[in-house]
């Protein structure tokens, strides 16, 4: 049998309930611009119904709690385009600092087809001083563009290499704040509270993580367990697992866990692009560069060698390096004097015959299986080529990256509009159950007056 | 389906990427490359390298050529004052011949010849900015000299050295005959016959005289010959000089094909974009006062 104070107390309830919904409404519309807040709907159920005889009734709505409305399979999606966007970035930024240093038209290509046409002019006259200088001074303008492009790839490469350490701290302390929350999140849980705020704290960390590096993301009862790399830990339950960074015997930054290094496996997120760059693209064109100037100089110092120079002197080395191995970085003009170059092939100082074996330089393939230019050619190839593929990949990681945020935005994202709907439904569902309490509460009135005890 | 309510973030990402195209087109504009950093066409800036080496080595061929031109005309004409001064020799010669000359007309006769001579030496030694042309590859000093000591009367210092110049790829021009193969070539030898002829007319020899001018003839034809040489190589020179121009005007179209902007697409492409940031723009103008919040007043 229904009494007024059942129905009294399932007014309170309606009233208490649409509170609540006021609130998570309020709380959305209070985030609507945070990054990262996903929205929460609020959870009503019915109250169990009584039975009386062969009366079912109902007694009321109950509210149960908040839920946030996520997807966690869109979030790791998100994640893993923002460490392939993240890389890519890092890997187009270094590039194009690069890209500078290896213009097609200008730089050593010009340099050496200047110092071959200085050569090709001083055939015109062996013995005047002026077009003999001329060869020397394009000679020594060659030799600082082989300098400034290899200062400008160890350059790079150790500005890359200062932000490892960096990146290594920002993953420490993102583990850190990931496996705390790990705890927050598992007593909360077990409390039965609302741990949506937490769970978005999480997967904001778990993003910016994510810029950074390449993480695995797995969902455990006791939190989620991140690792990077081939399975490094660096985050399970509410324990966090820190990397290090060193020196390695290559004088660049390596990173480790427990002495492991495991710097080839970081592969996402702007150290993963950065890594790739340092590691491999620059040591790949520093060794082109330095195979080409050791090659040039050594065709165009057995060529001088075969001739005499403008005293009769048998020809000497015109450049010098020491060994291939950062030979871009030390080679040297090795003559003194204009004289020195050995254009004669009979020792008289009128004759240019051996200026041919000089320029024959220009169109035989230096071991390398290229001409000079040939091989300056496809250095710019290399870098253009690597600089592209970057900015390619980046173009695409981030607009699939857009879409994914697009999806999670209509998914998670708050509407003002249908925040301002709830607000209006639920202000008149509270204006409704206070009727009610007030209908009752007259209702009451009349019982007092009528002197019936209120059953 | 629940629709993404933050459409800013688009509309802004859309105007991102209008302004960008804006600037790159500006770019293209304003530098006149398509390519104007490796990365925007690695082939076609790689191919760049090779079209520019080309291009300049084809203006140093055509400065080659120019020089070289000078220098051969330098040595032909030379060689046709010689010729002309042998002409001149030979009808002294033939004037002594005719058997009425006096003791002193002999050797006012013999004394002309002599200058020619002293003459047709100054020529051999001719230089160009201190290049002696008729020395070999040994011209940095006259090559060629009185001198009691051979029967030639004439010593030669020079050397059969020749030097080449390249005039295009893989393509030299010979720029120099060596000085005694011209003047004391065994077809027609200059300095012996010129020697000859003084002794001859200076002994009175009429039998003499009309050997040394019959050398003299032959020196003449071998001079001539040379001069041949220096024409021919400079004619070379001129049509190798037209084909470096065509080559020039090529590699420069070919340069243009590879990196040059194609102006009229990139300024339609400039008024596209234009018009889809303003599109852009209007929408959002559009879209950011709508709220329901507006309508419940």
């Amino acid at each position: 049998m229904s009494t007024l104070n059942s129905i009294m107390s399932i007014a309170g309830e309606a009233l208490q309930s649409a509170q609540g919904a006021l609130n998570v409404t309020a709380n959305n519309i209070a985030n609507s611009d945070t990054p990262g807040y996903t929205r929460e709907v609020v959870n009503l159920t019915e109250s169990p119904t009584v039975h009386q005889g062969t009366l079912q009734m109902g007694t009321g709505v109950s509210l149960q709690g908040f839920t946030s409305v996520r997807n966690e399979v869109l979030q790791l999606q998100i994640d893993n385009q923002t460490q392939q966007a993240n890389s890519s970035l890092a890997q187009s930024n270094a590039l194009q600092q690069i890209e500078t240093a290896f213009p097609s038209s200008g730089g050593i290509g010009a340099d050496m087809t200047a110092f071959f046409d200085s050569l090709s002019q001083l055939s015109t006259n062996p013995s005047s001083t002026s077009l003999r200088a001329s060869v020397l001074s394009n000679a020594s303008n060659l030799v600082s563009d082989f300098h400034a492009a290899s200062a400008s790839i160890s350059q790079l490469q150790t500005g890359l290499d200062e932000t490892v350490p960096k990146s290594t701290t920002e993953i420490n302390q993102l583990s850190t704040q990931i496996a705390n929350l790990n705890a927050q999140i598992s007593s909360a849980g077990m409390a039965g509270q609302d741990s949506g705020p937490l769970v978005d704290q999480r997967d904001q960390l778990v993003s910016e993580l994510s810029q950074i590096t390449n993480v695995q993301t797995t969902s455990t009862p006791n939190g989620v367990t991140l690792t990077t790399g081939n399975g490094t830990p660096l985050v399970v339950g509410n324990q966090s697992f820190s990397l290090t960074s060193a020196t390695g015997s290559d004088g660049l930054q390596h990173v480790l866990q427990n002495g492991q290094d495991i710097t080839s496996s970081l592969t996402g997120g702007s150290l993963g692009g950065t890594l790739q760059v340092r590691d491999s693209e620059l040591p790949a064109l520093q060794t082109k560069l330095d195979t080409l100037a050791s090659q040039f100089s050594s065709a165009v110092n057995s060529a001088n060698k075969a001739g005499f120079d403008l005293n009769g002197v048998a020809g000497q080395a015109v450049f010098s390096t020491a060994g291939t191995s950062g030979a871009a970085a030390s080679i040297q003009l090795a003559l003194t004097s204009a004289s020195q170059i050995a254009a004669s092939s009979d020792g008289t100082a009128g004759s240019g015959g051996n200026l041919a074996n000089l320029l024959a330089v220009q169109t035989t393939a230096l071991p390398s299986g290229m001409t000079p230019v040939g091989a300056y050619s496809d250095l710019v190839y290399t870098v253009g080529n690597a600089a592209s593929q970057s900015q390619t990949t980046n173009a695409a990681a981030n607009a699939a990256l857009g879409q994914l945020q697009s999806q999670q935005a209509s998914l998670s994202g708050v509407s003002v509009d249908q925040e301002t709907t709830n607000m209006i439904q639920y202000q008149q569902a509270y204006q409704a159950a206070a009727k009610v309490v007030s209908t009752v509460d007259s209702l009451y009135q009349i019982l007092i007056t009528m002197g019936v005890t209120v059953a | 389906m629940r629709v993404n309510s933050n459409y800013y973030t688009q509309i802004l990402n859309s105007i991102n990427a209008t302004q960008e195209t804006l600037q790159a087109d500006t770019l293209q504009l304003s530098t006149g490359r398509r390519v104007n950093s490796d990365s925007d066409d690695p082939t076609a800036a790689s191919l760049e390298v090779g079209n520019l080496a080309s291009t300049a080595d084809a203006a140093q061929y055509e400065q080659n050529i120019s020089s070289t031109q000078s220098l051969l005309q330098s040595a032909s004409s030379a060689l046709s004052s010689v010729v002309t001064n042998l002409t001149s020799a030979i009808s002294q010669g033939v004037e002594a011949a005719n058997g009425t000359m006096t003791a002193a007309q002999q050797t006012q006769i013999a004394a002309t010849i002599s200058g020619l001579r002293d003459q047709i030496i100054g020529l051999a030694n001719t230089s160009v900015q201190g290049v002696y042309l008729f020395g070999g590859t040994a011209s940095s000093t006259p090559p060629f000299a009185l001198n009691a000591n051979p029967a030639t009367g004439v010593s030669y210092s020079g050397n059969n050295g020749v030097n080449a110049v390249p005039v295009g790829d893989n393509q030299t021009v010979q720029t120099n005959v060596p000085g005694d193969q011209i003047f004391a070539s065994s077809s027609g030898n200059v300095m012996q016959s010129m020697t000859d002829l003084i002794n001859a007319v200076q002994a009175n020899s009429t039998s003499g005289i009309e050997a040394a001018t019959g050398e003299l003839q032959n020196a003449v034809n071998a001079v001539s010959l040379q001069q041949e040489f220096y024409s021919g190589a400079s004619n070379q020179l001129t049509s190798e000089n037209t084909s470096l121009q065509t080559e020039t005007v090529s590699l420069k179209s070919q340069e243009n094909n590879l990196v040059g902007a194609d102006v009229a697409t990139v300024a339609t492409n400039m008024t596209l974009s234009q018009t889809s940031e303003q599109a852009a723009l209007e929408a959002l103008a559009k879209v950011a006062p709508m709220s329901l919040l507006n309508y419940l007043q």
